[in-house]
């Protein structure tokens, strides 16, 4: 199944979004496997960058469906909660989307991941 | 048997503690919740949000958890949970805490163990279905729409599809609605620009909203702005006074909430902790009549 990735940070105005490749899908399922659960998890989104979220790709009659959102290390699931404890996830997400983020989104995220 | 991990949700800033149950006790565990015989609709997760006890979770180490709390055993998203009507394995899981637990973490909990699950459950569902606004607004609009959040957060497609400023306008339009884009502007993302580009879509400019709007008039909505520099990209979004008063908003495809940057309760958008939005670029009149697009 395609999957798509939203860099939530406008209120606005549309998010980015890009699409991965089979490989790179096939990556953020290994990537997902590797992490640690969480008894329970949910981090706390203001305004501004709020991080990613993993879309299944849209069937139009059902609209998007959300697989999980990663955010300041927690990974939000509906099957629970995920700890990637040194951000590895985000910068992964950021990195994978290529020239679909300018550079200047690209910088804000890399700042927030520093925090 | 592997081992189990418990941890007492307990704290607000501490790190919440956790111990672990011998090999007897795992059973023991095990076997008390495999004798349950009722069963809830309720998750143990639903927990309106409260100071002091929120139950226990237990993990394993191969990501087997399972969660408690008011009586209610979540076996997690997939199975259905279990109902312990006497709270008896919760007040198990406290008598296997040792040292962990403090003496007055341990009457905390006890005292919070002694209100009957059932009349815990209850509680949470009235707090869930019939809360009411804190009394700190003064309504001002007879037509603003009523805070109805789980009406834009409880389906995926309507949360992800609709903004800030559909939600302040209370249109479910499903397309990320762009100031002045029905009327024909693309607007450019300025104070002004954002302003001129909803005045064509008909909302109406305001000082502020000391007046009161009667039947037919509409309510406020408030516009701020994220500046941005050159590693940031501004942005612009928008509040709405409900009927009670108080602003609510809904930051993009995230959730409609009625609290702040700071999680307090918005009784003026000018004066709220708006940030990244940190430029307040006007209040403004919608009314049911308004076309966005």
């Amino acid at each position: 199944m395609a999957v798509e990735v939203v860099l939530n940070v406008f209120s606005g105005r549309p998010n980015p979004r890009w699409r991965l490749d089979e490989e790179q899908a096939r990556e953020l399922d290994q990537l997902l496997g590797s992490l640690e659960t969480l008894p329970e998890g949910k981090a706390e989104r203001k305004l501004g960058y709020r991080g990613f979220l993993i879309l299944n790709e849209p069937k139009p009659e059902n609209g998007p469906v959300e697989k999980a959102r990663i955010f300041h290390g927690v990974v939000e699931r509906p099957e629970g909660a995920l700890l990637d404890r040194d951000r590895s996830l985000e910068r992964w997400l950021l990195e994978s989307a290529g020239p679909a983020l300018p550079p200047e989104l690209h910088n804000l995220v890399q700042r927030e991941l520093e925090k | 048997m592997e081992p189990l991990v418990v941890t007492l949700h307990v704290y607000s800033q501490r790190r919440d503690p956790s111990w672990i149950l011998s090999e007897n006790q795992a059973r023991e565990l095990v076997d008390r919740v495999r004798s349950l015989q009722e069963r809830t609709p309720f998750k143990a997760r639903d927990i309106v949000s409260r100071l002091g006890y929120r139950g226990f979770s237990i993990a394993s180490s191969h990501g087997q958890n399972f969660t408690v709390n008011d009586g209610i055993i979540d076996p997690g998203a997939a199975r259905t949970s279990l109902f312990d009507r006497d709270r008896g394995i919760e007040a198990w899981l406290l008598d296997t805490a040792g040292d962990p637990v403090s003496g007055v973490v341990r009457e905390h909990v006890r005292s919070a163990l002694a209100r009957p699950a059932e009349e815990a459950i209850r509680a949470r569902a009235e707090h869930l279905i019939f809360r009411l606004p804190a009394p700190v607004c003064t309504s001002k609009a007879d037509d603003a729409p009523k805070f109805e959040p789980l009406l834009w957060n409880a389906d995926d497609a309507v949360r992800l599809s609709n903004n800030c400023y559909n939600y302040a306008n209370n249109q479910r339009l499903h397309n990320f609605s762009q100031p002045g884009l029905a009327a024909g502007i693309k607007a450019g993302l300025s104070c002004i620009e954002m302003r001129l580009a909803a005045e064509a879509d008909s909302l109406v400019s305001q000082a502020d909203f000391a007046r009161d709007l009667g039947p037919g008039e509409g309510w406020y909505v408030a516009l701020a702005y994220w500046p941005g520099d050159q590693d940031s990209p501004p942005d612009f979004h928008w509040y709405r006074q409900d009927k009670n008063g108080c602003w609510s908003h809904k930051p993009g495809l995230d959730s409609a909430t009625n609290l702040d940057s700071s999680r307090q309760v918005i009784k003026d958008p000018l004066t709220c902790d708006r940030t990244p939005y940190t430029e307040f670029c006007t209040f403004m009149v919608t009314n049911n009549g308004v076309i966005i697009g």
